[in-house]
This record gives structure tokens, sequence and C-alpha cells, in this order.
């Protein structure tokens, strides 16, 4: 039978592995069996504390990674449209007064909630980064010029 | 950009180039190395996210349970070989001082 602590060890390396995905999960995988080949019951828990909190470490940078590559892509998205709406209709085609807000300000706008509620359910993060920078964005027309 | 490269690493580097073709596993890394699983695998990580080490799973025809096993690759070679020499230099340096070394000041 298993000792207590070396079963505990595989307890906790289990639970951590089993929650992993893709290449971590190969690593986790990898110290679960090389606890099997660890000499001391104690060297053994110490093994498994290490290895989880490793894995959690990683899997959680990787994730903000991920989040805050997806908020960033949808905000530099976002700031192309506004800008090749501004560029592109008061250079080009020379717009005034009302006709220009709407071109300059309501149209990009529009563009990028659409865009938002679009992408939303699969790419959430691209969403938010939409959203955010829509919400900047107005948020900077009201107070300079209106 | 190379990963970061602490005595730790150089540690575990050295270790590869001991003997190069030959598959380790994590455990016989950290027992000879001294380092708990918690420092030596992030640097194993960190290596193979950088593609210098390769790592494979051991053939299950042995009746055990297969075990994951690391070497370096051709380029994680010439890596090991650079900074291991590096890190030997610049230890050695240390070691001497800068004033023996600075030929204006000797």
């Amino acid at each position: 039978m298993m000792p207590r602590r070396r079963r505990l060890a595989s307890t906790l390396l289990r639970i951590v592995v089993r929650r992993l995905s893709g290449a971590d999960r190969g690593w986790g995988e990898a110290m679960l069996r090389e606890l099997d080949v660890v000499e001391s019951e104690w060297d053994a828990l110490r093994w498994a504390v290490g290895g989880a909190f490793v894995l959690l470490r990683r899997e959680t940078l990787t994730d903000v990674r991920r989040r805050a590559t997806g908020v960033l892509s949808g905000m530099a998205l976002a700031a192309g449209v506004v800008a090749l709406c501004l560029a592109g209709f008061s250079r080009l085609l020379a717009l005034r007064g009302g006709t220009a807000f709407l071109a300059e300000i309501a149209l990009p706008v529009a563009v990028v909630i659409a865009g938002a509620v679009a992408c939303w359910r699969r790419r959430r993060f691209v969403a938010a980064g939409l959203l955010l920078f829509a919400t900047t964005f107005i948020t900077h027309v009201i107070v300079y010029y209106l | 950009m190379p990963p970061r490269l602490t005595r730790q690493t150089v540690d575990v580097l050295e270790l590869f180039l001991e003997s190069p073709a030959e598959w380790k596993y994590g455990y016989d890394l950290s027992r000879r190395t001294g380092l708990k699983s918690g420092t030596l695998y992030p640097i194993l990580m960190r290596l193979a996210d950088h593609e210098l080490l390769e790592a494979c799973w051991e053939p299950g025809d042995t009746g055990k349970p297969p075990r994951h096993m690391y070497r370096l690759t051709p380029a994680g070679l010439r890596y090991a070989r650079v900074s291991t020499r590096d890190h030997l230099r610049a230890r050695a340096q240390r070691a001497v001082g800068p004033a023996t070394l600075d030929p204006a000041t000797s």
C-alpha cells in the first residue's frame, strides 16, 4: 500500500495536472511519473508541492498573457478603424459639420461596437479591447468636443 | 532571445554537456544538481520553449510507467557550450578581481 505522504503528493499533483491543458499538461504528467522514483516520502511530498507551484504559476501567467494580448489586439484594431475613418473622411471627402461628425465619430464607433458584438462569443478579450477603446474614444469626444 | 542565464541554469547545462547524446530523467537531474522540482522544471521549460531542449517519453516496453526524458538539441548544445564558457570566465574574473586584470593598474 502507498504510504500516506506519497499518496498525498500524488493526489496533489494529479489534481493540478487535471486542470492543465496542452503542453503544460505534458510537463505535469512528467513530474507525476518522476514521483514514482523519488526515494523518500518527504522528498516525494516536496517534489509534488514544488511541481504543483510551478505548474500553477505557469498556467496563470499564460492565461494572463493570453487575455492581455486579446485586449490589446482589440484596442489596436479599434484604433485602426477610428484612424482610418478620421484620416479617410476628413481628408479625402473634405466633409464638414454634422456629416463629418457622423462619418468620423459615429461611424467608427458603430463599426467597433458591431465588431465587439460579433466576436463576443468566440474572442471575448478582443471584444473587450474593442469596447474599451470605443468607450475611451466616446469619453474623449464628449469631454473635448461637445 | 536566449533564456535568462542563472547559476542554476548553468549547473543544468553543464550536466547535459557531460554526455550530450544521452537522455536524462528529471529526478536524476534534480539529484545531481541539487535543485528542487520548483527550480529545475522552470529551467527545463524555458530551455524547451526556446527549442534548446528536446523531451520525449521513454518507450513503454520495460513494464514500468514511461518517464519523460530530456537532452539538448544541436542549438541547445551550442548555447550550453558558449554560456557555460562565458559563465566560467566571468566567475574567474570575479575571483581574480578587476584590479589584477586591468593592465593600467598593475
